[in-house]
């Protein structure tokens, strides 16, 4: 059964390439433009595998993403990775702290981005 | 007078993931309370998360502890035989619960 | 392949440089508004972050300089000013260019490139004292790390990996099984799975981690591709990676021998077969059996018992690994040895002192700091940080908050204290009970708060520090404070305190500790479940430790505990009653006097004495433990801190300062109160340990000191 992915970002191109990358291997992906649409969405939405979040989005930021997600019984165990850039290493133990699992340093590569989402996610 | 022993087969479907752990646990739980023999049937299992394997053994070493008996049967998917090779738990592939019991490393007396 | 994304990025760096733009001019008529910083700063940040992924790395390096800076206007660590503003403009116009110039960008372009970098940099060296010029450096490595041989498998090497999982790693969503499929994927790979921490069904918490694993690896990928594995629950997992040096050279050629020579002993080929099989470079398991020569079960077989010698050896050979597993229980009797030699040099360094040889004492005196290193030593063997039990209460936190309606975050501070292993253990459950009492007791409901002028979301700070042989674990809320005359009011109803008592503040937080108290209005799920905070400080009592209460009305309680680093050893003053030896808590003593005995018996009515210009109560222990014989001419009085009060012990004699292992007390002696513990002096005396909170407090409630002992007794 193809595993499912919710991508966060609030840039399209981010969003758009993620889910070209994850379709040509077979992942079924859902996207959202920033936290409050995800979080609006995630009630709604059956057997995520994998939750992959930017940080930095207006209306609700990664962090406070990843907390509220985790409040909700069907997502306290899912795995979600952080999409982060260097310059903000506070923000992957921010992320931990929150509950994530772990997370992508952009930029990235498409195999850098397959291998952690194997790692978490089968 | 004697009753007669009664069985309590459990047997959870699909992927067992961490959040299957805890109401596992409490099934099992309830069937050592009720029951003289307990089986964990791995038919319907597809896959199978470290959190739950952690449970069967908690609940060998309750059996080892009590009166229940507590066995694991049924069809072992390829996945979970290979995720539990792989990780050590068995030395050679084990298609069997009842297979699986008889290889699972430290399973039988780690109680002390 | 993220090329097909490039038009898309464009456009929307596009639309994100023409809203920077909007920002940056409203930011010049509102230079401080924090909604305007953040937003430009989410716009650079967003370019920068994507550019780099769709081939713009030339925007990705230079807007990482405008994002720094703009990160530190935001946070505060740098000014903005007009001239900023006019420099973030240019920069963002220059990023435009550098959009349309795609890869190759022209040398003019380049030109500008460098001088808008140095007038951002210039600004930000400028305008703060620390200017970091790491952080600028971080395109170029990461271009190394990115750059990082993909195709130069090193030579293969043997590694030993100890790998055990925080408890808490299922909750943040990790896959255990999965890491080790992946450690496999890496090279070719043993793992011995650790069971034993797995208890009883009744006993697990099916959401923690309880499995650990020893691994061999032999791979060619380097140290940090094994390490990368776990990379996500690195902070919170303990990983030990070693290579295996000489060993696994040795291992590597003697591995075809050792498998021939296994299945020659067991006769299942000849010395020939072997030989001429080892002359292919092939595995010999597998020529062998492509040779019909033995089947496929003998060489596993074989492998099976191959592996187990492997094992053996490498637990001798344990060169390479960082760290070492031992069982706990041996490492209690190392510190119970610890402890008997610790005692055994008291004695040896008071018979120096009673002898007076120069030689002696010298030899003494260097064993004493040996001894004392040897105990330090094993101690900090025990000794693990707190923070590894802090997620837990993270977690309580968030739970239980959702459960009662309530909005709270919990801090913490000093994870990295280190306590005693079993202390740890041991202060879980009365630290979720405190902190669940904060919670249900201590923070307002978010309306509540908002009325009182706080913010919407609590606080609960946990924090853990050193101070001399304690550590100091403080539970700090920002809530309403204890509610005093409901406090009262409760006492009054449960016929713990007498109507019309008129008792100071202090005396009133403390009744919270009375057993069976609780002042929830209404039965939670969480507290007022008969278990109260009086479980609470029995149990910090017999860690040795205390609980010390503040609580001011409107703005919140803090619980302190006083914990000891260690139970085993303890330093005390010996002191002798009769005939009996007594031990005191050094850390608890104030000071000693002397007191004539016909000024004891004088005051027996009051037992109140002057000390430092303050009047203290004090109580013969001669009488208290009902020894037999007279008091001698002169007493001592130890004056010890107990709670929040001083109190004075009349001894015979003090003896000295002395170091002490504690045991538990025989059943002869554990229902008498004010006794914490046993010890035995080097002579094989037996010395009793003073619990001197629990005296002070029974010495309060019965200052007359009659029927002090065993309270069981059905004459007390």
């Amino acid at each position: 059964m193809a595993k499912k992915i919710l991508i966060i970002d609030d840039s399209a191109a981010i969003r758009q390439s993620i889910t070209y990358i994850l379709n040509q291997e077979g992942y079924e992906t859902t996207e959202a433009k920033d936290g409050q649409e995800a979080i609006d969405m995630l009630p709604t939405l059956d057997g995520i595998d994998l939750i992959i979040t930017d940080v930095n989005m207006p209306n609700l930021d990664g962090i406070s993403f990843i907390r509220k997600a985790r409040e909700l019984a069907k997502y306290r165990f899912t795995p979600i990775l952080v999409l982060t850039t260097e310059s903000q290493g506070t923000k992957m133990n921010e992320g931990k702290e929150a509950g994530a699992t772990g997370w992508i340093v952009k930029p990235f590569s498409a195999d850098k981005l397959l291998g952690i989402v194997r790692k978490v996610a089968e | 007078m004697k009753k007669k022993p009664t069985q309590k087969l459990i047997a959870p479907e699909g992927a067992l993931g961490i959040e299957a752990a805890s109401p596992l646990r409490q099934e099992l739980l309830a069937a050592f309370a009720g029951s003289d023999e307990v089986l964990f049937d791995f038919s319907l299992a597809e896959d199978i998360d470290l959190a739950v394997l952690q449970v069967l053994y908690a609940a060998r070493r309750s059996a080892e502890l009590g009166t229940v008996r507590f066995s694991l049967m049924g069809k072992v998917s390829e996945k979970i035989s290979r995720r539990l090779q792989v990780a050590g738990f068995t030395r050679t592939p084990c298609r069997t619960g009842e297979e699986l019991e008889a290889s699972l490393v430290d399973y039988g007396s780690a109680t002390k | 392949m993220i090329d097909g994304f490039k038009e898309s990025f464009r456009e929307e760096a596009e639309e994100l440089l023409s809203g920077l733009e909007g920002i940056l001019l409203e930011l010049e008529a509102r230079p401080g508004d924090p909604e305007l910083l953040n937003a430009a700063f989410r716009a650079v940040h967003t370019i920068k972050g994507s550019a780099g992924m769709f081939g713009f790395e030339a925007i990705g390096r230079f807007a990482h300089d405008l994002e720094n800076i703009m990160d530190r206007i935001r946070s505060g660590s740098l000014p903005m000013t007009k001239g900023f503003a006019d420099l973030a403009l240019a920069s963002r116009d220059h990023i435009r260019t550098l959009l349309a110039a795609d890869e190759a960008p022209g040398p003019a372009v380049e030109a500008r490139t460098s001088e808008l970098v140095e007038a951002l940099r210039a600004y930000a060296a400028k305008g703060a004292r620390a200017f970091e010029p790491e952080s600028a450096e971080a395109p170029e490595t990461r271009a190394d790390a990115s750059t990082e041989k993909p195709g130069s498998e090193g030579e293969e090497t043997v590694w030993r990996l100890s790998f055990k999982p925080g408890e808490g790693v299922f909750r943040s969503g990790t896959k255990v099984l999965r890491l080790l499929e992946e450690l496999s994927e890496l090279g070719d790979c043993a793992c011995f799975p650790h069971t034993e921490r797995i208890p009883e069904l009744g006993k697990l918490d099916p959401e923690a981690c309880l499995t650990s694993w020893d691994a061999i690896i032999a791979s060619g990928k380097g140290p940090d591709a094994i390490k990368d594995v776990f990379i996500f629950i690195e902070t919170e997992s303990e990983i030990a990676l070693g290579k295996i040096e000489e060993a696994a050279i040795l291992q590597e050629r003697e591995e075809p021998k050792k498998l021939g020579e296994i299945l020659l002993e067991r006769g299942i080929v000849t010395r020939a077969a072997i030989d001429e099989a080892l002359q292919s470079q092939r595995r010999l398991g597998e020529v062998l059996v492509e040779k019909k020569l033995v089947s496929k079960e003998q060489v596993e077989s074989a492998l099976v018992e191959q592996e187990h010698l492997k094992r053996v050896q490498e637990r001798q050979v344990d060169t390479g690994a960082a760290s070492i597993r031992v069982a706990s229980d041996k490492l209690d009797q190392l510190v119970d040895l610890v402890g008997e030699l610790v005692t055994l040099q008291a004695r040896l360094s008071q018979t120096a002192l009673g002898i007076q040889d120069p030689g002696l004492t010298g030899i003494s005196e260097m064993f004493d700091r040996l001894i004392s290193q040897l105990r330090d030593n094993t101690m900090s063997i025990r000794m693990l940080p707190i923070g590894s039990t802090f997620n837990k209460f993270r977690r309580v936190v968030r739970d239980l908050s959702l459960e009662l309606g309530k909005d709270a975050e919990l801090a913490t501070e000093g994870a990295e204290t280190e306590l005693d292993k079993t202390v740890i253990e041991k202060l879980g459950d009365p630290l979720v009970h405190i902190i669940r009492n904060s919670l249900d007791h201590g923070i307002e409901r978010p309306a509540d708060r908002l009325a009182a002028g706080k913010p919407r979301s609590g606080t609960i700070r946990l924090s853990a520090m050193h101070s001399g042989a304690y550590v100091l674990i403080q539970v700090a809320d920002d809530g309403a404070g204890l509610d005093r005359a409901a406090i009262k009011a409760k006492a009054l109803e449960r016929g713990i305190i007498g109507p019309g008592a008129d008792l100071p503040d202090q005396e009133i937080d403390q009744l919270i500790f009375a057993p069976g108290f609780s002042t929830a209005k209404t039965v939670t799920k969480v507290s007022g479940r008969g278990v109260g905070m009086d479980v609470v400080k029995r149990e910090i009592d017999s860690l040795g430790g205390t609980v010390l209460l503040k609580s001011e009305r409107g703005s919140g309680t803090t619980m302190t505990l006083k914990i000891p680093l260690t139970l085993a050893i303890i330093e005390g003053l010996l002191v002798k009653v009769a005939d009996e030896f007594y031990v005191v808590p050094l850390s608890s003593v104030d000071g000693c006097i002397e007191i004539r005995s016909d000024e004891v018996a004088e005051r027996d009515g009051k037992r109140i004495m002057t000390y430092r210009g303050e009047l203290l109560p004090f109580v013969p222990l001669r009488a208290w433990f009902d020894s037999p014989g007279e008091a001698p001419a002169i007493s001592q009085i130890v004056i010890v801190n107990a709670l929040e009060s001083r109190i004075g012990f009349v001894v015979d004699q003090v003896i000295g300062d002395y170091q002490t292992v504690v045991k538990p007390l025989g059943r002869l002696y554990r229902n008498v109160r004010g006794l914490s513990g046993a010890t035995i002096l080097g002579d094989g005396t037996v010395a009793l340990i003073l619990d001197v909170n629990r005296l002070s407090q029974a010495v309060k409630r019965d200052p007359a000191g009659r029927a002090a002992r065993d309270e069981a007794s059905p004459d007390a």
